[in-house]
């Protein structure tokens, strides 16, 4: 069944059971609400809502480094909890997320994340302490620690355009073409809103009343009354009627559909992190990165595509007929990620002075590239939304110290859509030489967290 | 995905009145409007004349007008688009209203304005 004929079933009840719903109504604005409650304004719930918030991978503390290949500017606050190791064997950590913080227009792209890590003592530091027999420390320490003691706050950036970016209204020029194309072929109003109009108007002349009389249905005579209420109710379901049919052409042209593409589109972004941290729990961390994502087929393939086959981007059945052709590929929206980053941390002292103990750690600076790759996978649940599969490999090269230097990270999560912006994520973590890096102690861990967005603002 | 309308009466004014339509920039959601007298279509606009922008339009003839403004969302998040409709005549009379919606990708949301004109002033 197409969108538009599940649409118009939605709404059949509405008429079937017409003037009915009215019934009651105080005036006006009172029977179009009554109208909206009973079938129309629901559609989502009946229908299923065809677009929900995108499933963009396991959350990244930005404290850990760990890649992804989407760097979602989009919700307007994001909550990222790392649960740590399923054997209890990570650390836990929060995240807030806070886009579009500076109020910019949508050609700049900013997020602003902080983070608190509830970390254990520095690993290096631990083998030091145990070293020199002072194992007995170690746990004082830790008792000492609290989630203050690691905190990231990190700035992202990222230049956008039609080229490049995955806000829809960067492609306004696509997306008003459809939606003119859409109202001018549904006939925006109807001839069936036109006549329930224009009887409303009609008994309203006759009846001495005001255009669209606002006032209470009691100041009418009670011998029309009920006449005029149900050319009022008439004219409210056909009034969601014409909307349905709007909508239903909307889907039909791919209005819709061009959003999955705009999912996909490049970005480059450009970010900065600091972490500060408690000499205990490691050195404190400056992080530069700069990375570039892309989807396999996007709005720049489109109008490439648009270019050589069609008119121009908006003429009818351009998108359409590409979105058909690439269909496959958009289900699973493969993308892949390249990022460069730079790393410096200072140099790490540590004393016990009761103990005569003494841990330096020398400043260094460090390399690293990541590759992420994320696709997804299975079908679509009650919200559209899907699973999402994140793989990433990262690359190590520290200076001035051969043991540190080749180091390796691979990682894999699942992210797990369970409720509207919602997703429960489960993840893995290979390290070479982990004992080096302090964040991921361990040749292989396990962590579970989950990931809420923000997306609704109150009127 | 909802269908979200609000109405706005104008009241009643004096032929060669104006009529007013103040528009957000598009940010998340396009536009299209139509005004019709007496359910006769007599102008439209498309999303560029609309957004960020303010439309003036006289109204010379008398007759029961309607003006929609039907708004398509398509932002990920749930934004608040504020429009403010206004018919005055050189008497002062008539109404300026504001009609806010909230919505996301998937929403339809419309803004219906009644004005009655009546002979000349």
């Amino acid at each position: 069944m197409s969108a538009r004929w599940l649409i118009l079933f939605l709404l059949l009840p509405l008429v079937v059971h017409g003037q009915a719903l009215c019934i009651g109504a105080t005036n006006r604005e009172d029977c179009q609400r009554k109208v909206e409650e009973g079938q129309a304004g629901k559609i989502a719930e009946r229908g299923g809502s065809i677009i929900a918030t995108k499933n963009t991978g396991e959350g990244s503390i930005a404290s850990s480094g760990t890649p992804k290949s989407i760097n979602d500017f989009l919700p307007l606050l994001s909550a990222i909890v790392d649960t740590g190791g399923l054997g209890g064997d990570n650390d836990q950590a929060i995240q807030l997320e806070w886009s579009n913080f500076l109020g910019l227009p949508p050609e700049h792209q900013t997020k602003l994340t902080a983070a608190a890590t509830s970390s254990s003592i520095y690993e290096p530091l631990q083998e030091a302490l145990r070293a020199a027999d002072l194992a007995a420390s170690v746990n004082s320490l830790e008792d000492g620690i609290d989630s203050s003691d690691d905190v990231t706050i990190a700035f992202s950036y990222s230049l956008a355009s039609s080229r490049q970016g995955r806000d829809p209204s960067l492609q306004h020029d696509i997306f008003k073409a459809l939606l003119q194309s859409a109202s001018e072929q549904s006939d925006e109003p109807s001839e069936a809103l036109r006549a329930t109009e224009k009887r409303r108007q009609d008994l309203e002349r006759e009846l001495g009343l005001s255009n669209a009389f606002d006032g209470p249905f009691t100041s009418i005579a009670q011998l029309r009354r009920q006449e005029y209420i149900a050319a009022v109710e008439a004219e409210h379901t056909a009034e969601y009627g014409d909307m349905a049919s709007l909508l239903g052409k909307l889907q039909n042209n791919g209005f819709y559909g061009l959003l999955d593409l705009v999912n996909n589109q490049p970005q480059l972004t450009f970010s900065t992190h600091y972490r500060s941290r408690d000499e205990a729990i490691g050195p404190d961390e400056f992080r530069a990165v700069v990375s570039y994502e892309v989807g396999w087929y996007n709005v720049n393939t489109f109008r490439n595509h648009a270019k050589q086959s069609c008119s121009f981007e908006g003429e009818s059945g351009c998108l359409t007929g590409y979105l058909s052709k690439v269909r496959k590929h958009l289900s699973s929206s493969p993308r892949v990620a390249i990022t460069a980053e730079y790393v410096k941390r200072p140099k790490l002292s540590f004393t016990l002075p009761a103990n005569a103990f003494l841990y330096v750690e020398q400043a260094r600076e460090a390399f690293k590239l990541n590759a992420a790759y994320g696709r997804y996978l299975g079908g679509e649940n009650v919200d559209k939304t899907r699973t999402r599969l994140e793989l990433a490999l990262s690359y190590e090269d520290v200076s001035d110290d051969p043991n540190r230097q080749d180091r390796g990270l691979a990682s894999a999560s699942v992210s797990y859509p369970v409720a509207r912006g919602f997703y429960l994520s489960i993840g893995a973590v290979y390290a070479t030489k982990p004992e080096f890096r302090g964040d991921v102690d361990k040749e292989i861990s396990a962590h579970a967290g989950f990931t809420y967005k923000v997306v609704r603002v109150e009127e | 995905m909802a269908l979200k309308l609000k109405e706005a009466n104008l009241g009643s004014v004096a032929s060669g009145a104006t009529l007013t339509i103040e528009t957000p920039a598009a940010q998340g959601f396009f536009a299209t409007g139509r005004l019709e007298r007496d359910t006769k279509p007599v102008v439209s606009w498309e999303s560029d004349e609309l957004c960020g922008e303010t439309v003036q339009r006289r109204l010379p003839v008398a007759g029961q007008y309607t003006l929609r403004i039907s708004i398509a969302f398509v932002s990920n998040s749930e934004i608040a688009v504020a429009l403010k409709l206004g018919a005055e005549d050189d008497n002062g009379n008539g109404a300026t209203k504001t009609v806010s919606f909230t919505g996301k990708k998937g929403d339809i949301a419309r803004a219906k304005g009644f004005i009655t004109v009546s002979g000349a002033s």
